[in-house]
Parts: structure tokens; sequence; C-alpha cells
């Protein structure tokens, strides 16, 4: 049996219908992904800011003391372990990135600051002139963790890092 | 056969300090029980780093660099003999900080390298 022009403008209608609908639902699914990505992005970058600054604090109460003081040993623990999930939060944000060999150097010369020389040991005296370095490679990291999160690329598709 | 060091698991996973006064997971106690033995007996190790809570700049420069410091070796030998994986991403920084310290580590005057 022979279907009038009007079944198929009908049946037309119905496709482009629910092709329409498809297509909305598709562009739904990949823009709320990309904002859940983007939060999920900036939650781990105020965290690192976080880790980075509470670690600072550590750092420069440990090198104003001396080595033998009682709450060294937790201190430098507490550093150690701070640094370590700062470096997680790196990695997690920029590994496949260009970024991540600029953030990478940046938190060596932050995680040098901290725990290079006599960390660690308990008789050694009280440094606390190195409050300056850990200061600037502190904010030298966080600031280039903000700006690089903004170069991060937007599609869907992960850019490998060369 | 090439030996495999597993720091967390055979040594500790809380590395820190430098020296033996400093307590348990020293630099200077790692070197001597772990790394030494593999440049005395001219073998080769792969050195695993996962599984540790972190390793502070004092201990890599103690227990790799010390090895070029104490011990006499060349910089070449000691970064021929030792092999590191760190298959977790957040420890990788800390394979090129070791290769770091042992280029940078001073030999002392006077001193000869081992052959």
């Amino acid at each position: 049996m022979a279907e009038s022009p009007t079944t198929w403008g009908l049946l037309f209608g119905v496709c482009a219908y629910v092709a329409g609908k498809v297509a909305e639902a598709a562009f739904a699914a990949v823009t709320s992904g990309i904002a859940a990505r983007e939060t999920r992005r900036d939650t781990a970058v105020i965290q690192l800011e976080k880790v980075v600054l509470e670690t600072r604090d550590l750092a420069v109460e440990y090198w104003a003391r001396p080595g033998i003081d009682p709450d060294q040993k937790q201190r430098s623990a507490s550093i150690v372990a701070r640094l370590k999930f700062a470096m997680s939060l790196c990695t997690e944000l920029f590994e496949t990135h260009d970024a991540y060999l600029r953030v990478e150097y940046k938190w060596i010369n932050f995680h040098e600051a901290c725990t290079f020389g006599d960390f660690g040991s308990v008789d050694r005296a009280a440094q606390p002139e190195r409050a300056s370095d850990i200061e600037m490679t502190a904010y030298a990291l966080i600031h280039e963790v903000t700006t690089s999160r903004y170069l991060l690329p937007q599609s869907l598709w992960r850019r490998r890092r060369r | 056969m090439a030996r495999t060091i597993n720091i967390a698991e055979q040594y500790t996973r809380f590395p820190g300090g430098r020296y033996p006064q400093d307590g348990d997971g020293n630099g200077t106690d790692f070197r001597i029980r772990f790394l030494l033995p593999v440049l005395e007996q001219h073998e080769q190790a792969t050195v695993i780093l996962d599984g540790a809570a972190g390793y502070p700049s004092s201990f890599l420069d103690e227990a790799f660099a010390g090895l070029v410091r104490n011990h006499g070796y060349s910089k070449d030998e000691v970064l021929a003999a030792f092999k590191f994986v760190a298959d977790e991403p957040s420890f990788r920084p800390f394979v090129g900080l070791i290769a770091k310290y042992v280029r940078e580590a001073k030999v002392p005057e006077g001193r000869v390298a081992v052959q």
C-alpha cells in the first residue's frame, strides 16, 4: 500500500523531532561534562593553594626552631606528606598538558626550599633566614598553578603533552 | 641479575633525616645498607620509589650523592648503577631530583674515585 505525502511528511517530522532531541541531549551531556570537569579543576586548584600555604607555614616554623625542638619530628613528617600531596594534585591537574613541566619545576623549587640542607637533622641550629626562600617558592608555585589552570584546554579530548 | 630495592617495603615508608642520630629511616643508613653493596659488588639495582610518604631532599641527597661524597664513586658510576621506578606519577619528580643531587655532589679534595 502506497503511503500518502501526508504520511511521509509526518514521518519526516517525527524523525526530525527525535534527531533534534538526541542532539539536544548530546549537547547537554557534553556541556555538563565540561562544566563538571571545570569544577573539579577549580576545586583542585583551591585545595592545592591551601596545602601549599599550610606547608609554607609549617616549613617556616620548622626552620625557625632548632632541630632538637620536641615537635620537629612531627612538623617534618607533615611537611613531607603535604609536599607529596601537593604533587599529586599537580599531576592530577596538569599531567597530560604542556604546563606540567613548568608546574613540576616550581614544585621542585618549593620542595627543596622546604626540605634541603639539614632538614630532618636533630643537631642543626635554627635557620630562620630560610623563610624567604620558602615564601618565594610557595608563591611562585601558586602563581604558576593558577596561571596554568586557565591555559588548560576546554575540549573534551585531552591534549597530550609534547 | 639486577637487584630490586623497594624503599617503602624493604626500608621504610617514612624516609627522613641525613645521619644515624636523626633516627630511623635516615639517608646514611639507607646508603650503607642498600646502595653501597650494589656498587661494591659491581651490580646494578632497580630502586622502587613508590609507596613512601614522600622523600625529603636531604634524605635523597645524603643517600645517593653521599655515594660520591663519602665513598668516592664517580657520578657516572652511581647514575649507571641505579635505575628508578616511579609508577605513581607524583613520585616521578624524585627521579630527576636524585640525578640532580648526584650530578651536583662535590667530591672532597684529595679523594680519588673508587675504581
